[in-house]
């Protein structure tokens, strides 16, 4: 295991390789990344046969689409785990995993899956500084975004598990999300 | 909820916010996909709160991918997967639960269920021309044949359960990796059985859900051939339906045998 940086850069050079149609380097890069985007899609998916067929079509993108990646608008990672969890999104709103019936209850603070006092102290600087403007919310806005960002819900959806009406819902995520995009540019 | 905040820069830096969390639904998500990739500027705000989240994505825990999606990946990138090498999963093996974890666990099977094995073998045979051409097996219509011995004969692995009746019986054939399953005895479960090989370390590796009603063949990854010897331990454990969703058993371990060569 090398440095972050040089972790970094390697998986760009990877990808680059890919995107030259090297099949040894798209290997490398599904080898070094293929539990991560397989534990995207599954959180999200909630589903191992779905988060399956969605992690293989995540790597047929990437081998097909590598030359998309630009170093310059994110990290090598970062760009691959948002083709995971966006293709896990679209997954769902295929409409075969039916979620309605799991009820969301945004009064009560919300375990944060993973975050625990050890951990966040063993955070990157990044992690600490989102959780502290997250801390800047309100709990209804807090729990509703994390909830949005770890299950891939629509408005329409967060609203009908929650009991709560479509444009409060629509509220707390617009103003939270622009209180967190304020303190993330402090 | 007292202040209204400052308006958002633009509409599009509200929609790229709402895309990258992901609150739209799948018409608008259609339609945002487009604009990234005709709008650079749009592009750019959806980064940048991809960025601003992606920090989240670092806590979500990751999973092994199951062992049987790099040859498919790689055959459909029209590569032949026969070609591939190591499919580049020995190390991804991140998560151990701990009873899994341990050998001894996997000690106490013996090598036993040997007659049973001889005696299901034949019948193995019978059935082997008849079973369902899994995924990856060109179509073939079936019929029923007798089967020539093969050069080379497969080793056999009886899954028993506790109280020693048959679970499955299975051919396994190191050489192309192709497993064929039969159920003998499955009691009605709501949860699904899914395959496990326990490599020499005592890790489970899943080999996918299997069937518990009808014959299947499962093709055990490249890599793991080489592994298949006997003794090598297979196991069944009811999982949710889909599969383990943690990619390391989770339920009950229903049957288990070893593999012996006949």
């Amino acid at each position: 295991m090398g440095t972050p940086d040089v972790d970094r850069d390697r998986l760009g050079q990877l990808l680059a390789d890919t995107a030259a149609g090297d099949r040894g380097a798209f290997e490398a890069v599904y080898q070094r990344t293929c539990a991560k985007l397989f534990g995207i899609c599954l959180r999200i998916l909630n589903d191992r046969s779905e988060a399956e067929e969605v992690l293989q079509d995540v790597y047929l993108v990437v081998w097909r689409k590598a030359g998309l990646f630009d170093a310059s608008r994110a990290s090598p990672i970062t760009w691959l785990a948002m083709i995971a969890r966006n293709k896990a999104i679209d997954r769902l709103r295929v409409g075969r995993i039916d979620r309605a019936a799991v009820p969301l209850d945004f009064s009560a603070e919300l375990v944060a899956d993973g975050v625990t006092a050890e951990t966040l102290a063993e955070a990157g600087l990044e992690q600490r500084r989102l959780q502290g403007c997250m801390d800047e919310l309100s709990s209804e806005q807090r729990n509703v975004i994390r909830v949005a960002f770890f299950e891939g819900c629509t408005y329409e959806e967060i609203a009908s598990r929650s009991d709560t009406p479509v444009g409060t819902v629509k509220s707390w995520i617009r103003r939270g999300l622009l209180k967190l995009k304020a303190c993330l540019q402090r | 909820m007292s202040t209204t905040g400052q308006p958002f820069d633009s509409d599009a830096d509200l929609l790229a916010a709402e895309y990258v969390l992901g609150v739209l639904d799948a018409d608008m998500r259609r339609t945002v996909q487009a604009r990234i990739g005709r709008d650079a500027a749009f592009a750019d705000e959806v980064a940048a709160w991809e960025a601003r989240f992606a920090p989240w994505l670092e806590q979500i825990v990751p999973v092994p991918a199951p062992l049987a999606l790099w040859p498919r990946i790689l055959s459909e990138t029209g590569a032949d997967p026969a070609e591939a090498h190591d499919g580049g999963m020995r190390r991804n093996v991140v998560a151990r639960p701990s009873l899994w974890d341990r050998l001894p666990f996997w000690r106490g099977l013996a090598a036993g269920g040997f007659a049973v094995a001889a005696a299901s073998l034949a019948a193995l045979f019978i059935t082997l021309s008849t079973v369902p051409q899994d995924v990856q097996q060109p179509s073939v219509p079936p019929k029923i044949v007798t089967v020539p011995a093969p050069a080379t004969m497969p080793m056999v692995v009886s899954l028993r359960h506790d109280d020693g009746t048959m679970a499955y019986t299975a051919t396994v054939d190191a050489k192309t990796g192709v497993i064929t399953l039969i159920p003998a005895f499955m009691p009605d479960d709501e949860r699904v059985p899914e395959l496990w090989m326990i490599d020499a370390g005592g890790v489970p590796h899943s080999l996918g859900v299997v069937a518990r009603d009808h014959a299947m063949r499962v093709v055990m990854p490249e890599q793991f051939r080489s592994q298949t010897a006997p003794d090598t331990v297979f196991a069944v454990s009811m999982e949710p339906l889909g599969g383990s969703p943690t990619g390391q058993p989770t339920g009950p371990v229903v049957a288990k045998g070893s593999l012996v060569r006949l």
